[in-house]
C-alpha cells in the first residue's frame, strides 16, 4: 500500500516541476497558489497546487507574460471553468426536470 | 516527410522582421494555447506555432531554415545530401510529443534549452512524474476503498534503451475524495537515473457518471418524480442516498422544481460532508381511467386556481 495524499515541500516542488525556488516564491507572492506554512522552508503544497503551478509556468513561458498577468489569467481560467461546470450541471438538471434533450 | 512552412504557420511574410514574427507568435499562442483555448485541435496547433517560432525567432536557425526552404518546399521533404542536423538546443515545452520529425531532421534531436527554469532535466535526472486519471464510483468515494491500478513507467534497460515498464499498485483512495482532487503517490513515478530520486505518481479523481445523482463539488442532486396529488397533498417517501434510503416529507402544495435539502448525505468526509438536494418533478400520468377523469373534472369545477391570471399584466 502506498502513501497517499501527501503534501510537497518547496524542495520537492522545485525538483518535481523543475522550477527554481525563486520562481516558486514569485508564484506564491502573486497568490497563484497558497501553501500552508509561513516561511518558504515550512511551506507545504497540496498535490493540486503542483498542476496549477505547472499551468502558470506554461502560460508565463509560452505567452511571454509577466507574473501578475499570469495570476490574472489563472483567476479567469478558474472562473471560466467553474462557470462551465455550473452551466453543464444546470443544463443537466433542467433537462431532467423538463425532459428536454441535453444539448452538448 | 512533409516540409513545414514555418512562415505560413505563423502567417507572416518570408521577409518579416523579428518584431512581426514575435507579434504573430503571441497572437497565435493566445489563440491556441491549450490552457486557455477552446479551439478544436488546440494542442496540435499550438505545437506547430511554437515550433515555427522556435526556429524563426533565432537568427541562426532561421538562416539555416531559409536555405532549406529554397532547396525544396513543395511536397515531400528530404534533407539535401550531406545535411548535418545543426545540433541546436531547443525546448519543445512540456506538451506530449515534442516537436515534429521535420524539426528533428533539420535541427537535430531536440535537447533542452538552458532557458528559465526548464533546464535542469539534463543535469538532475529525477524520474518523471506520471499523471493518471482514476475513475471511481460515487459510492466508493465515501468508504476509503482500495483499488488496484496498472500503468507504465518509462525507464532504461541495461543497454540504456528506453523501455516501458508495467507497474501494478494497490492504492487506498482516501475516504471522502471529490472530483478533481489529486492524490500524490510519492516515488511511484518514473525511476530516477543514478542516485536521483524517483518521480511521483499523481492520480486525478474523476467520478464515473451516475445514473441518478448529479455531482457538484461535494453536493449531490437527485430529481424526484412525484404525482400531482402527492405535490398537492404532501406525502412521505423513501429516497435513496449513498448510505441507504432515508425518509423524507414533501410538504403540501409543493411546486414543480422545489428543492429540498437532506443534510450530510452528499460527498466528502466528516463535517466536510456535503448535502443531498432533492428536486421535485411533478409527473402527469400517461393516461387516465374514466373515473380518474371524472375526478380531475370535479377538481377543475371546484377549484378557483387560475395559473395564468398574471398574463398581460406588468412584471
Amino acid at each position: 500500500m502506498s502513501e497517499t495524499g501527501s503534501y510537497l515541500t518547496l524542495t520537492e516542488v522545485t525538483q518535481s516541476i523543475r522550477l527554481s525556488a525563486d520562481t516558486v516564491v514569485t508564484i506564491v507572492d502573486c497568490g497563484i497558489v497558497q501553501p500552508r506554512g509561513e516561511q518558504p522552508n515550512q511551506w507545504l503544497f497540496e498535490p493540486q497546487m503542483v498542476s496549477l503551478m505547472q499551468r502558470a509556468c506554461r502560460l508565463q513561458r509560452d505567452l511571454e507574460l509577466d507574473w501578475p498577468a499570469v495570476a490574472l489569467a489563472m483567476d479567469l481560467i478558474e472562473d471560466l471553468q467553474r462557470l462551465r461546470n455550473e452551466n453543464q450541471r444546470l443544463r443537466r438538471q433542467l433537462a431532467a426536470l423538463m425532459e428536454l434533450e441535453t444539448g452538448g | 516527410m512533409e516540409f513545414k512552412d514555418y512562415y505560413e504557420i505563423l502567417g507572416v511574410d518570408a521577409d518579416a522582421d523579428g518584431k512581426a514574427i514575435k507579434a504573430a507568435y503571441r497572437r497565435l499562442a493566445r489563440k491556441y494555447h491549450p490552457d486557455v483555448s477552446a479551439e478544436e485541435n488546440a494542442e496540435h496547433q499550438f505545437k506547430e506555432v511554437s515550433e515555427a517560432y522556435e526556429v524563426l525567432k533565432d537568427k541562426d536557425k532561421r538562416a539555416e531554415y531559409d536555405m532549406l526552404r529554397q532547396h525544396g518546399e513543395a511536397g515531400a521533404f528530404e534533407p539535401p545530401p550531406g545535411w548535418q542536423p545543426g545540433g541546436f538546443e531547443s525546448d519543445p515545452g512540456d506538451f506530449q510529443g515534442g516537436f515534429s520529425d521535420f524539426f528533428e531532421q533539420v535541427f537535430g534531436q531536440s535537447g533542452h534549452s538552458s532557458g528559465q527554469g526548464y533546464s535542469r532535466r539534463q543535469f538532475v535526472h529525477r524520474g518523471e512524474d506520471i499523471e493518471l486519471v482514476m475513475a471511481i464510483f460515487l459510492e466508493d468515494s465515501l468508504k476509503g476503498e482500495s483499488q488496484t491500478i496498472s500503468y507504465e513507467v518509462p525507464s532504461f534497460d541495461a543497454q540504456g534503451h528506453l523501455v516501458r515498464q508495467k507497474r501494478t499498485l494497490k492504492v487506498k483512495i482516501p475516504a471522502g475524495v471529490i472530483e478533481g482532487e489529486r492524490i500524490r503517490l510519492k516515488g511511484q513515478g518514473a525511476p530516477g537515473i543514478g542516485d536521483a530520486p524517483d518521480g511521483d505518481l499523481y492520480l486525478q479523481i474523476k467520478f464515473a457518471p451516475h445514473p441518478m445523482y448529479l455531482v457538484e463539488g461535494s453536493s449531490l442532486t437527485v430529481t424526484v418524480p412525484v404525482a400531482p396529488w402527492e405535490a398537492a397533498l404532501g406525502c412521505k417517501m423513501q429516497v435513496p442516498t449513498l448510505d441507504g434510503a432515508v425518509s423524507v416529507t414533501v410538504p403540501a402544495n409543493s411546486q414543480n422544481g422545489k428543492r429540498m435539502r437532506v443534510k450530510g448525505k452528499g460527498l466528502g468526509k466528516g463535517d466536510q460532508r456535503g448535502d443531498l438536494y432533492l428536486v421535485l418533478r411533478i409527473v402527469m400520468p400517461g393516461s387516465a381511467s374514466e373515473k380518474e377523469q371524472a375526478l380531475w373534472r370535479q377538481l377543475s369545477e371546484e377549484s378557483t386556481f387560475s395559473p395564468r391570471e398574471n398574463w398581460g399584466k406588468t412584471g
